[in-house]
């Protein structure tokens, strides 16, 4: 899992790909995919050294 | 006893002008040896470099000259790399960002995301767009989870290829 983001075509405003799985942990929590979600969170967790990119996303 | 009294030179002016043929000879030597020292220390100090700004100030010329590894132009970051599509594209998104304002008022984000929509599809490789629209429809209070999930997986796609 890469944590940083080098490719990708556009300039991203996310220093890595953490906040998007952290986002896509909370839709998962909508649709009581809890495993999902939780599977999301982790890897958000493992995406990045900086926790406020996993839980400071105003969620 | 009489003082003999100096007598005006009587050297010839083209006499006079050879005996300071040696100090010219090396003023003009010292002079060449600067220019030439010059032009040689110039255009590798000041070599331009594909990635370093086209033109470099006169002031910035004299800080990378003092050698120092902070200051090389190696180091510089390439100016104007934006593309005109590019600018486009942050103009457009700047654009939908001022469109839902604050986020409270659920019509102004609607009319965001339908802005949004309109970028997805001429930059279908833009990420952020993606995941800008998925916060968006959750802000407006969207039950298509399916929807916003796959926008956050084409988001990743985008990032990662």
């Amino acid at each position: 899992m890469p944590k940083y983001h080098s490719s990708g075509k556009y300039q991203s405003a996310y220093g890595s790909t953490a906040p998007i799985y952290s986002l896509r942990a909370k839709a998962g929590m909508l649709v009581e995919d809890y495993q999902g979600a939780l599977t999301d969170l982790e890897t958000a967790v493992n995406a990045t050294d900086d926790p406020n990119e996993v839980f400071n996303n105003g969620g | 006893m009489a003082t003999p009294i100096p007598q005006p030179s009587k050297e010839s002016p083209a006499k006079k002008a050879h005996k300071y043929i040696p100090w010219a000879l090396i003023v003009i030597i010292a002079i060449v040896g600067s220019v030439i020292d010059f032009l040689r220390a110039s255009p590798t100090q000041a070599a331009p470099n594909p990635t370093v700004a086209a033109v470099a100030s006169p002031q910035a010329l004299l800080i990378e000259r003092k050698g120092l590894l902070e200051f090389d132009p190696e180091n510089n970051a390439p100016s104007n790399t934006v593309s005109p599509r590019e600018r486009k594209l942050g103009e457009s998104v700047i654009n939908a960002l001022q469109i839902a304002g604050d986020g409270k008022d659920k019509t102004k984000v609607q009319a965001a995301i339908d802005a949004i929509d309109g970028i997805i599809q001429q930059y279908p490789d833009y990420a952020d767009a993606y995941v800008v629209r998925a916060t968006y429809s959750l802000t407006a209070g969207s039950t298509d989870y399916q929807q916003i999930r796959s926008d956050l997986d084409n988001a990743q796609i985008s990032l990662l290829w």
